[in-house]
């Protein structure tokens, strides 16, 4: 399975999470339809390294993964937080050997004129 | 390229190299007209390789776990085939090696990473 689309299935499988964001839960590309007063979550993922071996291209990959919370009411993006955080931290399977928290942000998002909070992981992911 | 251990390709080897080495005996005499002479006498090979420490078990290939119990419990030799499974490729070679040694770098953050050394004990064929 991808990497995106575990991450995915951990965000959609939590009843908590799709509760608290009305089942907006985006991967990459966030719909530009979508209501401004809308709670969502969008995540992110960009690969910073790989290792190749002769069996195969690409064994071992390292991703950086960003959460995104966007809402109008920043109560609701700390409400959110923990429930992701224990979704994701320290999460792994035969496919995301390691998941690690690294950093959390937050502001205004102008464009999308809502409140923010962003979650910063780090991900070794084994195809 | 790939190395196959007992049957199945060793997982996720990042690289390898193989040294064939022939012992010359020197059989220079004061007949030799200043000129030393030589003569070719045993041969030898080794095998060193490189790879990742997978996380469970795998029917297919070779994982590390196998190979740890078998240097730890075993002192058999293993059957060893080096070869080029790629388009086109020709080249494969089997012998019979002895683990000779096995160690494993672990650190805070990165990739499990393993390497060992094979003394081969008979011919290369």
């Amino acid at each position: 399975m991808s990497f995106p689309t575990i991450i995915n299935n951990i965000l959609e499988g939590s009843q908590d999470l799709v509760q608290a964001t009305d089942g907006n839960i985006f991967g990459v590309h966030y719909p530009d339809a979508l209501a401004t007063t809308k709670t969502a979550v969008v995540f992110t993922y960009k690969k910073d390294a790989a290792t190749h071996t002769l069996q195969k291209k690409n064994t071992l990959q390292e991703f950086n993964l960003v959460i995104w919370i966007l809402s109008l009411d920043n109560e609701i993006n700390e409400n959110i937080v923990p429930i992701i955080r224990g979704l994701l931290d320290d999460y792994e399977d035969d496919n995301i050997l390691d998941l690690i928290f690294e950093d959390e942000d937050g502001g205004v998002d102008q464009e999308k004129q809502r409140y923010y909070k962003s979650l910063i992981y780090r991900a070794t992911y084994q195809d | 390229m790939s190395i196959t251990w007992g049957g199945k390709v060793i997982a996720r080897t990042t690289d390898f190299s193989i040294e064939i080495n022939k012992e010359i005996v020197d059989i220079t005499t004061l007949q030799s007209a200043g000129w030393k002479e030589k003569l070719a006498d045993l041969k030898d090979w080794k095998i060193s390789f490189n790879a990742l420490v997978t996380r469970g078990a795998d029917a297919t290939f070779q994982v590390y776990d196998a190979i740890l119990n078998d240097f730890l419990t075993s002192d058999a030799p293993v059957t060893i085939v080096i070869a080029d499974g790629g388009a086109g490729g020709t080249f494969s070679k089997t012998g019979s090696a002895i683990l000779a040694s096995l160690s494993t770098g672990v650190s805070v953050g990165e990739k499990v990473t393993y390497s060992g050394s094979l003394e081969g004990t008979g011919g290369l064929t």
